[in-house]
């Protein structure tokens, strides 16, 4: 018995009037998102409150501005400009550099600088990215090992048209020659250093030498490399959970041509061009046997034996002496318990000593909008005064001859600091790889030099195979030195 | 009657036309944001990544156009792409089938009715939801030569352990056994394949004698083989990815022998800042695991059995 026209209708008009599962869904749906958009909604409450708070801060900026404006003979009044740096600080530096960013932005009232601090492993990747989205900030910190790039890239504007204007700035000779090298190009200086240092010092561990009566190294100025073994040899002690090592320190490959084969008359790049390999010579060849003796003899902990201790091996008190850079007192001093000091490194095979200097800068990006007052930051971060306050009262030593005093009188820095300065003015190099190609390079050489302490290959083959591998590599480099106008 | 049927015909239609209609918008509207993602997030890289592949570009300036000198030079000139691509299939060839075999093993094994089953199904499965860095950092100790467990133990049954992560020869080793750390994802998988397994196969095996190793191998391995296939295609796609604990662990080394596909992939675009050589790479990288699963998806009508006749290749 079917239903009759009149029942059929009334029974859609029902089915119309009732929701049915769809449509409750639907309903629901849009329900939640009108909650969800009014919960975004700004709260015009608290707009109002920052609102509020915006104009009592604007009035005592404006305050302060009229009182600058009245002892500055009145400054022509201009639109006030945002600026961005990226970094990469420890988080130990941070502080320091907020510090630095507050008292800018405060003598500095038309510009406010706003700093980003990232972490070391995703500072490239994230600058890259900005650089291909075209919004990088305003200035960037820059490490040697890029600096080429950038600057062939031309992603950093060139300071020199500022540097030629301000000469009472621009005093070279206030500059340490090796930290100005890799932020060059034809004769511009493109980035500023903030730091530089030497990287063939030797910390050593003087409750260690004390306790095995052996002689400080700073003691003995001409000290050798055959000192050092005879050195290493006797305060190597112990087994297990008691084992002291005399020395560590392996070469790697980023440094070994100014820390390890000058002092055997040797070197692995021709420096600065980078085109061709020494390597495979005779002098590197005996500079390499001599450091895996070294090694074979038992005085340096493995790469598995330094990674039972927490952290450095050096800074946890197993190591008498370790080959480092001025930089590393910052983890060694915090966290080393014991009485420690720094010295020259030993005198090599040709009666000399070497060693490497590095060193990190800033400098002004090509999406900047303003480059002027990004200048006057770049300006402000690498005066004397701004090198003191960030780094040399904090001992890290800086790229301003000017500013090293400060580095002194600081109790963050070794008892024997001036040694710091004696290696930069007396014999420290730049010696790094610079070229656009300098990082295919060690990487592919450095797997090379593992292998020697792994004792896979012989020194004559790895030397050899290093010669083998990079020149290729090096030969690319040829077009960039000629441009940069080495003489190679 | 008629006139009635006509009438709910015509309303019929009527209803379901404007209900198709309007199912059609609301499908487009659900599905809207993921097909926005799917554009933005995958299609587009994906053929931005071909195009930038025939640059070379640095990130840092504008990309400039090489042909296909890039490819030319992974197959030519790249004197580590033999060796990254041999490491990676290395890695491959050993990690996936031992992480099937041992996942299937602890499946079969916490299929049984035990007691505490849910506990023991749960602390099998929840190290695969640890994430990659604490995995990295834990094994990274685990494998210490002089103070890790690993060798520990090794030493409580008179076997002097070797190097691990230190040792050329060990470094890889280590990595593989570290990767089966995470079989709990697919043993979840394989649970519920054998769950899924008909009772009265195995009620048939027995009547007609079939013992325990029998029936393994006569009833569960077959009825798994679909199992065993997507975890084996999932698997080798999966492994041939493999970046985090490499970088973490070993970042390629001691000596280049843990140096895998994709960390290289990673060191080109933003150590040598070759991003328009390392999409190449990419690119040759999906070839070969492109290759390699339609030889699996080949190889699999001689092994793979599927109940529907259908189903079958």
């Amino acid at each position: 018995m079917g239903l009759s026209e009149d029942q059929y209708l009334q029974k859609e008009r029902t089915m119309k009037s009732r929701m049915n599962r769809r449509e409750l869904l639907r309903w629901l749906g849009l329900g939640s998102g009108a909650l969800v958009l009014a919960a975004c909604q700004p709260k015009i409450v608290e707009v109002e409150k920052v609102v509020k708070e915006t104009v009592i801060v604007k009035e005592e900026v404006e305050k302060v501005v009229k009182e600058t404006v009245v002892i500055e003979a009145k400054a022509a009044p201009r639109e006030a400009v945002k600026l961005r740096c990226t970094h990469s600080w420890p988080a130990d530096q941070w502080p320091r550099q907020v510090e630095f960013d507050d008292v800018f932005n405060q003598e500095h009232p038309y510009i406010s600088i706003t700093g980003e601090n990232i972490p070391w492993a995703d500072y490239v990747p994230k600058l890259t990215a900005l650089a291909a989205a075209g919004t990088l900030p305003d200035l960037v910190y820059c490490q040697y090992a890029w600096a080429q790039q950038f600057i062939l890239n031309r992603m950093i504007l060139s300071a020199q048209p500022y540097l030629d204007n301000d000469p009472e700035f621009w005093d070279i000779d206030d500059w340490v020659p090796p930290g100005l090298v890799s932020y060059r190009w034809q004769g511009e200086q493109y980035l500023l250093p903030y730091n530089e240092g030497p990287t063939n010092l030797i910390y050593f561990n003087k409750r260690i030498f004390d306790e095995a009566g052996v002689p400080y190294p700073h003691s003995n100025k001409d000290w050798t490399l055959d000192d050092l073994w005879d050195y290493a040899k006797e305060l190597t002690t112990g087994e297990g959970a008691d084992k002291i090592w005399g020395y560590d320190g392996l070469p790697s490959i980023w440094i070994i041509n100014g820390d390890i084969l000058k002092t055997w008359d040797a070197e692995f790049w021709n420096d600065p061009c980078e085109t061709k390999s020494r390597m495979h010579e005779e002098n590197a060849i005996k500079c390499l046997e001599w450091w895996l003796e070294l090694y074979k003899s038992g005085v340096a902990p493995t790469p598995a034996e330094a990674e039972t201790v927490p952290g450095n091996p050096f800074a946890y008190g197993v190591v008498a002496m370790v080959k480092g850079a001025s930089w590393d007192n910052r983890w060694i001093k915090p966290n080393l318990k014991d009485p420690y000091d720094v010295a020259h490194a030993p005198v090599g095979p040709n009666g000399k000593r070497s060693s490497t200097s590095a060193g990190s800068a800033y400098g002004i990006t090509k999406d900047t909008k303003h480059p002027d007052d990004a200048w006057v930051y770049l300006r402000a971060y690498n005066t004397t005064e701004g090198q003191i306050f960030l780094f040399s009262s904090i001992g890290i030593d800086p790229a301003r001859w000017s500013a090293w005093p400060a580095y002194f009188e600081t109790d963050a820095t070794p008892d024997s600091a001036e040694v710091v300065m004696e290696v930069m003015e007396q014999y420290a190099e730049h010696n790094l790889l610079d070229s656009p190609h300098g990082r295919e390079i060690s990487t592919a050489a450095q797997p090379l030099l593992d292998r020697l302490w792994l004792e896979e290959l012989t020194p004559r083959e790895v030397c050899t195979q290093i010669t083998e591998a990079c020149a290729p590599i090096m030969k690319k480099n040829e077009e960039w030195a000629a441009l940069a106008g080495h003489v190679c | 009657m008629e006139r009635t049927a006509k009438l709910a015909t015509r309303t019929r239609r009527r209803r379901l036309g404007a209900t198709a209609r309007r199912e059609e918008r609301e499908l487009y509207l659900f599905i809207g944001p993921w097909l926005i993602g799917l554009v933005l997030f995958y299609a587009g890289p994906i053929v931005a990544s071909a195009s930038m592949s025939l640059t070379e570009w640095p990130m840092l300036s504008s990309p400039r156009w090489v042909g296909f000198a890039n490819y030319a030079e992974i197959l030519g000139s790249d004197a580590l792409f033999g060796k990254v691509l041999f490491n990676t299939v290395y890695y491959v060839v050993f990690s996936v089938p031992l992480g099937i075999i041992l996942a299937l093993v602890i499946a079969i094994l916490l299929n049984q009715k035990v007691r505490w089953l849910p506990l023991f199904r749960t602390i099998y499965y929840i190290p695969s939801l640890v994430t990659g860095v604490s995995v990295a950092v834990v094994w990274s100790w685990l494998l210490n030569p002089q103070f890790g467990l690993v060798n520990h133990f090794l030493g409580l049954i008179g076997i002097k352990g070797p190097n691990w992560l230190f040792d050329t020869k060990t470094a890889m080793p280590a990595m593989i056994i570290m990767s089966l750390w995470a079989v709990g994802g697919s043993m979840v998988i394989y649970l519920a394949g054998l769950q899924g397994i008909p009772q009265h196969l195995y009620e048939a095996a027995e009547i007609d004698g079939a013992g325990s190793w029998a029936r393994f191998r006569n009833v569960t391995l077959p009825m798994m083989t679909p199992t065993i296939f997507f975890n084996l295609i999932m698997g080798i796609i999966g492994s041939f990815q493999t970046f985090t604990q490499f970088f973490i662990m070993t970042n390629g080394g001691p000596a280049n022998a843990t140096l895998t596909y994709v960390l290289y992939l990673y060191r080109v675009a933003f150590e040598f800042f070759r991003m328009g050589y390392a999409c190449g790479l990419a690119w040759m990288l999906f070839l070969v695991i492109l290759v390699m699963t339609l030889m699996q998806f080949w190889g699999a009508r001689y092994w793979v059995y599927y109940e529907a006749p259908a189903a079958r290749r």
